[in-house]
């Protein structure tokens, strides 16, 4: 067994001493999706040997000649290490460096207009979502990674309120890929491409001071 | 910084310290519409048989009604989030679980149910 120098042990000690508040955050959209069922064949399966087999989709949208369904399933996990030092006020505040990971799954199918299964496509992949640093006080436990685009809700929640959104959103409500009549996209889509960049995402509106 | 700071912002440090020391944190939350049809006495619908009418009745309007032009949707969506977190100071642990319990309902231009699913992802009823 290699034997560590007295400088490296020294090392490992002050750096054992030093660590703390170390995190580990996950985060699970969904439920994994199972393997492709072997009895859905391209061009002979319908509509309902889909979801008996896979269940509703997580959106659905009219297509050309057709329409076509999108799952889904996002799993983030985000490892933190932290380190505080031992001085008056920063013993009480760690430094934090944060590493996150996403595993994501998508099917995209489509189907003609008679319901039958005209296309599958698949992904599943797992790689680094980003990286964060930052000093928290010492009892506090958040992510240090952006993942707001993933975590945010069902599209179909706010599926009502598109026609209130602010302008130009409200305008362009007729393309928006949320109202299941023109396309859809996977949630990790960026929202400056493509349709989305017809909303040009407006400011948020600043809080006016009453005046006395 | 002045020694006399020292005790106080000690001080202050330490009642947030009692206050915010090691534990527990437990959230849930809901979205979306009731999803009646996880309910003991949920309707059966049949294929070719059930209407729209029967469905809007048995289980309220719908998230999100579909226009696939010779076929209608109803998606009823409900989303439960839940956080568990332990917060042990020199180790702190998260877990964020997002379930989503959602049912499905193809009907053909005459109002008839087609094709129906729920998902095997399920959230009790309270």
């Amino acid at each position: 067994m290699r034997k560590f120098p007295a400088i490296e042990q020294n090392f490992v000690l002050l750096g054992l001493l030093l660590l703390t508040g170390c995190s580990h955050l996950t985060s699970e959209l969904g439920c994994r999706l199972p393997a492709k069922p072997a009895n859905l064949i391209v061009g002979q399966s319908t509509l309902g040997d889909v979801l008996k087999g896979a269940g509703p989709p997580t959106r659905i949208s009219a297509a050309a000649g057709g329409f076509t369904m999108l799952y889904e399933y996002n799993g983030i996990e985000e490892n933190q290490i932290g380190f505080s030092f031992e001085a008056p006020v920063l013993r009480f505040i760690k430094f934090v460096g944060a590493r996150a990971r996403l595993e994501h799954q998508a099917w995209v199918l489509t189907f003609n207009t008679n319901g039958t299964l005209q296309a599958w496509g698949e992904e599943h992949w797992r790689n680094r979502l980003g990286a964060g640093a930052g000093a928290q006080i010492l009892v506090t436990v958040s992510s240090l990674v952006d993942s707001s685009q993933i975590r945010r809700p069902a599209p179909q929640h706010d599926w009502g309120k598109l026609c209130l959104a602010p302008l130009p959103k409200m305008l362009n409500v007729g393309q928006s890929l949320d109202t299941g009549s023109q396309g859809l996209e996977q949630t990790l889509s960026p929202t400056a491409v493509g349709q989305r960049a017809l909303e040009m995402t407006p400011e948020q509106p600043k809080i006016m001071k009453k005046k006395k | 910084m002045p020694n006399f700071y020292a005790p106080l912002l000690t001080a202050v440090f330490l009642v947030l310290f009692a206050l915010f020391d090691s534990g527990c944190v437990s959230k849930n939350s809901r979205q979306g519409v009731e999803n009646t049809w996880r309910a003991e006495t949920a309707p059966t619908f049949k294929q070719g048989q059930t209407t729209q009418h029967e469905v809007l009745s048995a289980l309220g309007p719908p998230s999100q009604v579909i226009n696939l032009g010779n076929q209608t949707v109803f998606y009823y969506l409900q989303e439960q989030k839940q956080v568990r977190s332990v917060v042990l100071i020199l180790y702190n642990e998260t877990r964020e679980k997002i379930t989503y319990d959602r049912a499905i309902f193809f009907f053909d231009q005459q109002g008839h149910l087609t094709d129906f699913a729920t998902s095997d992802e399920k959230i009790p009823r309270n």
